[in-house]
């Protein structure tokens, strides 16, 4: 049975129709990669997923109930973390303060939720920096911040939106592997949006691609790079030669 | 508080137990030195302030909004408690908790609409809440058989000393219950903050997209913070009337009241334990002290002057408050007293 099922989201803005009839199931333990140009929607699905944004129909299923109707902090009770595409972590607070607000979701006393806290520091690699304080970290930090801080929330599922975006190659080989480990030791499965292309590639089992908010391609990473629509839409006559040859 | 207070007979070696004991005793026993009714009363009036800000903070200060409607909350508890003295004869000190609860209720009820709106917009709705309230109050004679008297007010009956009534002879009565309500208060900010609903209100208060994706319910723990906030506010409020004994719309439900204690606020420290009370500490002597000494000159108003110029040096070189300053030099005179005691020790012990 798949942990999430998204049948036929639609949402408009105004005349816009950011997503239309968009339909994905994901697996426990699968890894997918959602792709596509600026503005195909991307985020907005993440968003309705999330609650932060309430579809204007469709429904969205997981863990056996449905999802669709709830606010955002039921979502994530129920088992759905996300990170922001431009990160935001609480600027004045320090990584520990961060962490521990995402860990009480599940516990109660602050005993509780610091020694869950510093536990999930400890996975992501963080826990040196514990008492920095947000705002002085660097951008590469702060995404790994803002992974661990819905880590805290114990997730099933986890929607990455960009987490490798302006990462230089070390720090991208790094964010892959933490991203790889995320689902080997925590069981969690993933959705993920991406531009670089061989972070996709390396990392999804399925990558969905999205065009002005409708689904024009799924598949396994080398059937969808080979796909002639996805080539036209997002990557290019270059890329498809490339991976195709 | 960095340095935490250790536990057992040696803590009394130890500046971080020892200096905030030293503090609250010199709060204790100051009016009784300093016998000076001027220099009492305008401690009560720091005291007070302090009261209303560090209600206002758990609010105002933590769940980073900008409240400016606190002062209806001090009205209702002024005109609940001194109503119910004049009709049904119940004395202040139930009436306080009575008051407490209204505009606990209050809160909540104006809460719910206007948390909808972000930053400056609510700013903008709570003022609109006190100018409303004090306009209805205003144009208000009475309510069934419930008189109000409008602008005029309400005077409340003298019983002489009274401690059951909630009426003294002496201002010293009024400094220890006001130094009491202020510890009360202060405690309460203190638990809030260390607990699961402190972490709350902060990161709701610095990004509430990214906390509720958290799992948090960024409005209802406000909703919570500005009800609690409320009923002390409200118990402030009880305070006032029965310490001047006449409580009228302009003096109490007023918008000026509302940026005092904000002001106060901003420049102590906003979200800080001890914020409200070192604002409290600069902003009203100088009220007071040039209320006293400038009024009935030509320099009428000259304190609100005095408050623009500090307001405006706060924001330039302080703009998060004089506790952050304080509490390193605080932190810094711990360390040092530590080191000092400590290598005492180690010569006692060669």
């Amino acid at each position: 049975m798949s942990l999430l099922r998204i049948e036929t989201l639609t949402k408009s803005f105004g005349g816009l129709r950011a997503v239309s009839d968009f339909s994905l199931e994901i697996g426990a333990g699968e890894i997918v990669g959602l792709i596509g140009p600026n503005g195909a929607g991307k985020t907005t699905i993440f968003n309705l997923i999330t609650g932060a944004i309430p579809p204007d129909s469709g429904r969205v299923d997981f863990n056996g109930g449905i999802i669709s109707h709830l606010k955002p902090w039921d979502i994530c009770r129920a088992g759905i973390g996300r990170t922001f595409q431009v990160v935001r972590p609480f600027m004045n607070r320090t990584v520990l303060y961060n962490t521990m607000v995402g860990a009480f979701v599940r516990v109660k006393t602050p005993q509780e939720a610091e020694s869950r806290a510093l536990e999930t520091l400890s996975f992501t690699g963080l826990l040196s920096k514990k008492d920095i304080l947000a705002k002085n970290l660097t951008l590469p930090d702060r995404k790994r911040l803002e992974i661990t801080r819905a880590l805290a929330t114990r997730p099933r599922l986890l929607l990455l939106d960009e987490v490798m975006a302006g990462l230089n190659e070390t720090e991208t080989r790094e964010a892959i592997e933490l991203v790889q480990r995320l689902r080997r030791e925590m069981d969690l499965s993933l959705l993920i949006i991406e531009h670089v292309m061989e972070v996709v590639m390396t990392l999804s089992d399925r990558i969905v691609v999205l065009h002005h908010g409708e689904k024009i391609a799924e598949g396994p990473p080398s059937a969808v790079c080979s796909d002639q629509c996805v080539i036209d839409a997002y990557l290019g006559e270059e890329y498809g030669v490339a991976c195709n040859p | 508080m960095s340095a935490m207070p250790p536990s057992g007979k040696n803590r009394w070696t130890d500046p971080a137990f020892y200096l905030p004991v030293l503090f609250i005793s010199v709060l204790l026993v100051n009016p009784l030195i300093i016998r000076s009714t001027t220099f009492t009363q305008v401690s009560i009036l720091v005291l007070w302030y302090a009261c209303l800000t560090a209600s206002w903070n758990l609010v105002g200060g933590f769940a980073g909004v900008l409240p400016l409607g606190h002062a209806v909350f001090a009205g209702i508890g002024a005109y609940t408690s001194t109503l119910l003295f004049i009709h049904a004869g119940l004395s202040p000190w139930i009436g306080m908790l009575v008051g407490g609860a209204i505009a606990a209720v209050v809160a909540l009820l104006i809460g719910v609409p206007t948390f909808k709106l972000h930053g400056a917009y609510y700013a903008l709705s709570s003022i609109a809440f006190v100018e409303v309230v004090r306009i209805i109050t205003e144009n208000t004679q009475q309510i069934g058989s419930l008189k109000i008297n409008g602008v005029q007010g309400l005077l409340v009956p003298l019983r002489g000393h009274a401690p059951l009534y909630f009426q003294f002879d002496g201002k010293l009565w009024y400094y220890y219950i006001i130094v009491a309500l202020l510890l009360i208060i202060i405690y309460i900010t203190y638990r809030i903050h260390r607990s699961r609903m402190g972490f709350y209100l902060v990161a709701g208060g610095e990004d509430q997209e990214a906390a509720e994706s958290l799992g948090i319910n960024v409005t209802r723990y406000k909703l919570v913070a500005l009800s609690l906030s409320a009923f002390f506010t409200a118990l402030t409020g009880t305070f006032y009337a029965q310490l001047v004994l006449y409580v009228f719309p302009q003096g109490i439900i007023s918008l000026n009241l509302s940026f005092e204690i904000a002001f106060i606020a901003i420049i102590g420290g906003r979200g800080t334990l001890l914020g409200p009370v070192i604002g409290a500490l600069i902003l009203v002597p100088i009220g007071e002290i040039s209320r006293i000494y400038l009024s009935g000159s030509q320099f009428i108003g000259i304190h609100l002057f005095f408050y623009g110029t500090i307001i405006v040096l706060a924001m330039l070189y302080k703009p998060s408050g004089m506790m952050r300053s304080i509490q390193t030099g605080y932190d810094r005179l711990v360390h040092k007293l530590r080191g000092a005691s400590a290598s005492a020790q180690h010569e006692g012990e060669r």
